[in-house]
């Protein structure tokens, strides 16, 4: 079997580690000045050459070669071992397999001895975040101060895992994404060396589909050339699912337009066409990015060719933003979403529909209006908002007066009276502090008796709350400002609101449309017992 | 070229060229939607890789000892690694299992080929674990993976493998062979447009006549319920739920799986509403049931159609992720219009 090219090319020398140069350099500085430290931890994203860097420098370590700037030589006994994985000094670790306490343990034990036939013992930990915690802490002492002859490289993809105790031990390396342009870069000497017979404008599809991972850029030019025909942008739109740049240009032009037939009618030929659909949506976004680009105003970012970039430039022009914005979330949605349905367009026509019913400032967008049986549920939520202009209260008290201002209060102040003014008294509350006001929500009067008022919580929690700190004295005062005397306040714990209190004797006026009266007309419902409502503030 | 496979001709010839030319990877990933031939196009390159007797590079004999004994999974250098059942979780210790096989080099075969079935469904913890052995295994090692599609995997594994995207076959291949199959063309038309490019789908369908009718009843329930009031529908979630919970204790299917299907059915039914409605190209998959659709399109405004098929969506990934299945449905229930008999 031939070795897949991206281990066939991992990098024998520095000089071939691709995009990471920020490391490299310093790496290679360390080992010229023979001060390589004993812990490192490679993190970054796939692909992007942390084991080859891991491997190289164990390589570097222990080379032969006179000179340390030469190292590693790749021609000396020991490089050769590393290369073939046949050099015992050097031992890799998948944490993702051996995550328990035991295996460090084991490595514990084993690391005091002396190198074999190296200067250094390389133990290279890969997948470390997948370590469990005790193994993590088991690990600590020794990585801090192992003996002269051992150096530890951690690679992995997945740095926020890894605790801060083990972070701090460890001189750290982040690896980048590299750009199109780097993995170009890369790609195009192999080719021109000739083993390859491939199109440019595929090789740059190639490179873009990689999202900056070498790995992915060489496994996919592994696997179109296999074929060995000539790679056309073709045959590599159909093997990636890729969808022409024209049907994308189609969907948003429709999107633009409003024409939402279009645009369903375009998503489904293309994918019948053998286009993937989330590798389609992820070419909406992409487009949509460069149309928020050049509206506001980035237009040297989006990189394409004049004429598309006109194009771009009329299309931008014709969406509002609202519709541009809902558009790349909702593609971008049916590009990323972890479930899967087996009506794979389903996604992205959905995707189509909710962006374009978003409407925006622009009169063009050609939207029909929308019909009563559309309306009744927005109706219906205006009117359970509280900032509505006129909030009407769900089951109107027949004995309550909505009353703006507190009125005086003619003769003596009884029972009945208080709770037909506890509207007001709570907006007295509110006037002094809003937070009152929401525990006096929560509770109701219950009595009146020589010149106290019992109020009943539905939780002790509240009623605590209620005797803390000066809230006591706030409703106090509040009910002193409608009540016009002054009254005394006790919180008693109420299991229930008690049925049977006058307020509640008639049958309430119910709201229209609302969840009560759909459930007494469509479900058969009885009202059992009316809680007073407060009204919003 | 004999995979017999529907569809899916580019990866076929990508895999027999891999072979031909002796440059078969050491990681497949599989990609595609359930029932469009993930597995059997795994199981048709095992054979291919280890058929004793091929005429042609890169296609199998089937009669072969090693052909006959992958066909019917007993062959001893075929190891297949999936979750307990379908929708379960994948555990790391099958995949310590696996790695120690395939740290042996192969009993008979020329590859020993490890098939790695939905593999979504590995914990992380599993996932993790073959990170290594999927980057750099033994050699005379295969490893093939399948799954729904590569955004349900870790980025680290779907990079370690060459990706094979299957996508949805053709209306008329499929409804070819299953005319060729024996199906009446008015049934195999029906057949070919419902299953959406998924041959699986299409075939345990054809081979198992219940299912039609089940979605028959699915889908006149749902014009039933249209025109009903809130309490009849939930009258109906209440008998459904009973009945699938009583089926299960007699060892059915889960609640979950079966109204899953009742609103896959919905589904497709709603979205050839929709597509109507947007005066959209797209070929109608329910063509039995177009004068339901009809009657939703010039009942209902196209916005809210598109809006029920939000709301059906977003009950379906609710249900997946383990939510009350009869509270999910009465929610469906409280949002589904009401259509005013006549």
């Amino acid at each position: 079997m031939t070795h897949a090219l991206y281990r066939k090319w991992r990098p024998q020398r520095w000089e071939e580690v691709c995009g990471q140069d920020h490391i490299i350099h310093t790496l290679r500085n360390a080992v010229r000045g023979e001060r390589v430290a004993h812990a490192y931890l490679f993190a970054g994203p796939r692909g992007t050459g942390k084991t080859t860097t891991a491997r190289l420098l164990a390589k570097a370590v222990n080379c032969l070669a006179d000179s340390p700037a030469d190292r590693p030589c790749g021609d000396c006994e020991l490089c050769m071992s590393v290369a073939e994985g046949s050099f015992l000094d050097l031992i890799e670790i998948d944490a993702a397999s051996n995550t328990s306490v035991d295996d460090i343990r084991e490595l514990r034990d084993k690391i005091s001895f002396s190198p074999n036939r190296g200067r250094y013992k390389v133990y290279i930990i890969d997948e470390v975040h997948m370590l469990s915690t005790a193994a993590f802490n088991a690990l600590l002492k020794t990585l801090e101060e192992p003996p002269a002859h051992a150096i530890f490289i951690l690679a992995t993809t997945e740095v926020h895992k890894i605790p801060a105790t083990v972070l701090s031990r460890c001189q750290r390396h982040e690896f980048r994404h590299l750009p199109v342009a780097t993995i170009l870069d890369y790609l195009r000497p192999k080719i021109e060396e000739g083993e390859f017979n491939i199109e440019e404008s595929a090789l740059e599809l190639i490179a873009r589909q990689a999202t900056g991972s070498l790995r992915d850029a060489i496994s996919l030019l592994d696997q179109l050339s296999s074929s060995g025909e000539r790679v056309t942008l073709d045959y590599a739109e159909t093997v990636l699912g890729t969808a022409a740049s024209e049907a994308v240009r189609g969907v948003v032009a429709a999107l633009v337009a409003g024409n939402m037939g279009a645009g369903l009618s375009l998503i489904n030929e293309t994918l019948d066409g053998g286009a993937d659909p989330r590798q389609f949506a992820r070419q909406v976004v992409d487009y949509l990015r460069g149309l928020l680009l050049i509206k506001m105003g980035n237009e040297k970012l989006v990189e394409t060719t004049d004429e598309a970039r006109a194009e771009m430039r009329a299309l931008a022009e014709g969406i509002p933003l609202e519709r541009l914005l809902a558009g790349i979330n909702a593609f971008n949605r049916a590009a990323t979403e972890r479930k899967t349905t087996w009506q794979t367009s389903l996604p992205l026509e959905l995707a189509l529909i909710v962006a374009g019913e978003t409407q925006g400032d622009n009169p063009q967008s050609g939207t029909p209006p929308q019909t009563e049986q559309v309306q009744k549920p927005k109706s219906a939520k205006t009117k359970a908002n509280p900032k509505s202009p006129n909030p009407e209260p769900r089951v109107q008290n027949s004995e309550q007066k909505p009353n703006p201002a507190p009125d005086p209060i003619e003769g003596k102040l009884n029972f009945e009276i208080v709770v037909s003014r506890w509207q007001d008294v709570l907006q007295a509350a509110r006037r002094h502090d809003p937070r009152v006001q929401a525990l006096l929500n929560s509770c109701r009067p219950l009595n009146l008796e020589g010149g106290v008022l019992i109020i009943g919580f539905g939780s002790d929690l509240l009623r605590d709350k209620m005797e803390k700190d000066h809230n006591l004295q706030i409703a106090v005062s509040a009910l002193e400002e409608v009540c016009g005397e002054k009254l005394g306040l006790r919180c008693i714990l109420s299991e229930s609101w008690k049925p049977g209190d006058p307020a509640d004797n008639q049958p309430p006026p119910m709201e229209d449309g609302g969840m009560v009266s759909t459930a007494v007309r469509e479900l058969g419902a009885h009202v059992v017992e009316v809680e007073k409502w407060p009204p919003e503030a | 070229m004999n995979w017999e496979l529907i569809g899916h001709e580019w990866a076929v010839n990508l895999l027999c060229r891999h072979i031909a030319s002796d440059q078969v990877r050491h990681a497949y990933l599989i990609t595609g939607p359930d029932g469009v031939g993930k597995r059997t196009l795994a199981m048709r390159f095992a054979q291919a890789i280890n058929c004793t007797d091929s005429k042609h590079a890169g296609e199998f004999c089937g009669q072969c000892r090693a052909c006959q004994f992958i066909q019917r999974n007993k062959f001893p250098d075929l190891h297949i690694v999936e979750a307990e059942d379908v929708g379960g979780i994948l555990k790391v210790e099958k995949i310590r299992e696996l790695q120690h096989q395939l740290a042996l080099s192969p009993y008979e075969g020329k590859k020993r080929v490890a098939l790695l079935l939905r593999f979504h469904e590995a914990n992380d913890n599993a996932a993790n674990a073959l990170l290594k052995t999927l980057e750099e295994p033994a050699p005379k090692v295969v490893m093939l993976l399948t799954a729904q599609s590569k955004e349900t995997l870790l980025p680290t594994i779907s990079s370690r493998c060459e990706i094979l995207q299957l996508r949805e076959v053709p209306r008329d291949q499929i409804e070819e062979v299953l005319v060729e199959r024996g199906e009446e063309h008015e049934k195999a038309a029906l057949l070919a447009r419902l299953a959406a490019g998924r041959p699986g789908w299409a075939f345990h369908y054809a081979s198992n006549p219940e299912l039609l009718d089940e979605r028959t009843e699915h889908l006149e329930d749902l014009i039933r319920l249209i025109k009903t009031d809130r309490l009849e529908r939930f009258k109906q979630v209440e008998l459904w739920t009973r009945e699938w919970e009583k089926e299960r204790k007699r060892g059915g299917e889960h609640p979950r799986l079966r109204a899953l299907g009742v609103l896959e059915n919905w589904v497709s039914l709603w979205r050839d509403a929709m597509m109507l409605a947007y005066d959209a190209t797209a070929e109608q998959r329910n063509i039995d049931r177009a004068q339901d659709i009809q009657m939703l399109v010039s009942a209902l405004p196209r916005e809210q159609i598109s809006e029920i098929l939000g709301k059906l969506e977003q009950a379906k990934s609710d249900l997946q992720k383990n939510a009350n299945v009869r509270l999910v449905m009465e929610t469906l229930m409280l949002d589904l219009p009401r259509i005013p008999e006549g």
